[in-house]
């Protein structure tokens, strides 16, 4: 049972929504637009990543270096894609919040920002020359690519099982 | 660059009215239909339920029935729109219901109102047994097939 104000904002949002598709549209494209940007560049930094391992350690220091970069684009890609998922969950909230493949999602949320954390600092380990930690972040990088395209397939099958 | 400064008198009397918008607002919100989960009890093929007490509307999400009572009269329709077989959600706000994927609208006793359905809410057949109602879910009524049997699937609240 949700408190009062909750549900008099959900339904008032519900409303809101409903009525514009401009709105619907902009709420839209936010969410897949964030994932775009974000998880797009998440997924060629872990490509390029992986590939260096193939190479030279210093190839991998190199790409480690590049990496830093996108860690800030993949948080403000993530950022929008979360306000922007409240703002959709607010939208229905009764059929989100009752829903397994929404709290399945959810958590392979969770996951992503717990890997991209581990990834960060397992990529400052090996930038500062810790052999140890490669294949951590070797990891890390495969983990973070199957996180992304799983929380796509739950999220793109999420509005036809409410 | 001048600024212009609200007396006290006239910030009270804007914060009043303003209470008193968001308070009306409060008690019209009342008004309106609002929106319960429910379980219906019985089989795959045959749920049974209690009357609600008021007019509102219940979501039996498992068995994918929203059980409606609406000025005295108990309608159970289908969650699936008639168009596309996507979730329709009831908009307390708007008092009707409403496709999540193609907007088409509906009145709060299942009658199509705009969008890309063609038909009003299916409907399940429905009997009432005591304080309860029974809903038969192995086959709905569609209007525009079944136009008696739909308009005779409501009993009264």
């Amino acid at each position: 049972m949700l408190p009062v104000p909750i549900r008099e904002i959900a339904d008032t949002w519900a409303s809101i929504y409903s009525n514009s598709a401009a709105l619907r549209s902009a709420i839209s494209f936010a969410h897949v637009g964030g994932l775009v940007g974000g998880g797009g560049c998440a997924l060629a930094a872990d490509r390029a990543t992986l590939r260096a391992f193939r190479r030279a350690p210093d190839v991998v220091a190199g790409e480690v270096h590049h990496l830093h970069g996108t860690h800030n684009v993949v948080l403000a890609g993530l950022a929008v894609v979360i306000v922007s998922g409240v703002l959709l969950m607010f939208a229905d909230l009764d059929a989100y919040l009752v829903a397994t493949a929404f709290w399945i999602k959810m958590g392979f949320v969770v996951a992503l920002f717990v890997n991209g954390s581990i990834l960060v600092r397992t990529a400052l380990r090996v930038e500062t020359g810790d052999a140890a930690a490669r294949t951590g972040l070797k990891r890390a990088s495969i983990a973070s690519i199957i996180l992304w395209f799983a929380t796509t397939l739950i999220g793109a099958a999420l509005p036809n099982v409410l | 660059m001048s600024c212009k400064h609200q007396s006290r008198r006239e910030f009270l009397r804007q914060g009043g009215c303003s209470l008193f918008t968001i308070g009306a607002l409060g008690i019209a919100a009342d008004v309106l239909l609002p929106v319960t989960a429910i379980a219906g009890a019985g089989s795959a093929k045959e749920k049974t339920y209690q009357i609600p007490p008021a007019d509102g509307v219940n979501v039996d999400r498992g068995a994918h029935v929203m059980l409606v009572r609406y000025a005295n009269k108990v309608y159970a329709f289908s969650m699936a729109c008639p168009h596309e077989q996507a979730a329709v959600k009831w908009l307390k706000k708007d008092n009707r219901f409403q496709c999540t994927k193609h907007d088409s609208e509906y009145t709060p006793d299942g009658t199509y109102t705009t969008g890309h359905a063609t038909r009003n809410l299916d409907r399940f057949p429905i009997r009432r047994d005591g304080a309860s109602v029974i809903v038969n879910l192995e086959r709905v009524f569609q209007s525009d097939k079944h136009a008696d049997a739909w308009a005779g699937a409501v009993v009264d609240g």
